[in-house]
């Protein structure tokens, strides 16, 4: 009977180096919590419209489409607040890639190439977010068919007097830019997996999954302690 | 085997739990697996485990087996269920995922054909046999000394 009352439970020791290796293993896998970031991908940049310190060690590069809703909502919410914390001090270089898919969007995003590449040696980076600031600010409906020449030289005018209405009008008529954007397009998709949607926000390479300031405000932070910055 | 059960089938189920509690983290924190709502499920029933079973398990306290199996066996037939809806493509009976990670994505996580809840359902499973065993070693030695 005595001997039967012994083994009755496992020898305390054993719970107790149990319990040991235990605290052990989750203290060494709280230092690993939250170290990796998700994979991140090469996005080529060059010629696309970016503001910002240039040797900025995050980049925050968006996919946007002139006529859709999302991008507005983006432009109008989470970009000034981008803008203001991290583009402004020198954190962040912001890159626009414009693509164009939506019925009747093409005249919009090649305008927005025309201010850009107004001098075809110098790009004014400047200008286009101007005039693209001011194009989603005033996006008119999206059902609409509003991108025609008369509205989008109208818009330009009101956005900034630097624009020459005369040569933008030119340049939309001639669809200079057309194929700029039809390769700003496959390369969206080609880098996407074969669906272009907007807006899509990379920081370094990483794709944002849940488009908020405060998801993308995160990321860039870990970046930027990543780098030693901050 | 009765001796065994007695001695040990409480420390074993509670260091399965332990284990089952590590890789969980592991997956979800370590290599960002973002647990869908199926998962959290699985991880309600799991979780007190590690203090009931560890506690019942320093005080010899065999009993604890019926206090707990209901929780173990609710685990079990989450973890089923999200089985099926990961193996049988299209069905999806009730959605309980709502919005969030989904649950019927099979995950790869390096081991072959082995997805997470299959790794959930066997240690519930073997939480199981091991309390199961414990409560019956139990049982027989109180009729042999009746």
């Amino acid at each position: 009977m005595q001997r039967n009352v012994l083994e009755e439970r496992p020898p305390k020791t054993l719970i107790w180096v149990t319990i040991a290796i235990f605290v052990l293993i989750m203290g060494m896998m709280l230092s690993l919590f939250g170290e990796k970031l998700p994979e991140a991908i090469t996005i080529s940049t060059k010629g696309q419209p970016t503001i910002g310190y240039p040797k900025a060690p995050v980049q925050v590069v968006v996919f946007k489409e002139p006529k859709c809703i999302n991008c507005k909502e983006f432009n109008d919410n989470i970009y000034p607040k981008i803008k203001e914390d991290f583009i402004d001090t020198n954190k962040v270089k912001y890159t626009v890639i414009p693509v164009s898919f939506l019925p009747g969007s093409m005249p919009a995003a090649t305008s927005l190439l025309c201010v850009y590449y107004a001098d075809p040696l110098y790009p004014n980076n400047e200008l286009f977010f101007t005039y693209l600031d001011y194009m989603y600010d005033h996006q008119p409906p999206e059902h609409l068919d509003w991108a025609t020449l008369d509205k989008l030289t109208q818009m330009a005018h009101s956005a900034s007097p630097a624009i020459n209405t005369q040569k933008l009008r030119k340049c939309i008529e001639r669809e200079t830019y057309r194929v700029k954007i039809e390769q700003n397009n496959s390369y969206g998709r080609k880098i996407m997996g074969g669906t272009l949607s907007t807006p899509t926000v990379y920081v370094n390479g990483i794709l944002v999954k849940e488009l908020s300031y405060s998801a993308i405000q995160k990321l860039i932070n870990e970046l930027l302690e990543q780098k030693g910055v901050n | 085997m009765t001796t065994f059960f007695r001695r040990y089938g409480l420390y074993f189920s509670w260091l399965i739990t332990c284990i089952a509690f590590v890789g969980s983290l592991y997956f979800s924190d370590i290599r960002h697996h973002e647990p869908c709502h199926l998962c959290w499920y699985q991880r309600i029933c799991l979780f007190p485990l590690i203090f009931i079973l560890g506690i019942a398990c320093y005080r010899g306290f065999r009993g604890i087996g019926i206090y707990v199996l209901p929780l173990v066996v609710i685990g079990l037939l989450f973890a089923i269920y999200q089985i099926a809806i990961q193996e049988i493509p299209g069905w999806n009976p009730i959605d309980m995922c709502g919005a969030g990670p989904s649950c019927s994505e099979r995950v790869e996580i390096g081991l072959g054909f082995i997805t997470l809840p299959m790794l959930s359902a066997l240690a519930f499973l073997a939480i199981i046999l091991l309390l199961g065993g414990t409560l019956s070693a139990d049982k027989k030695k109180i009729v042999q000394r009746t």
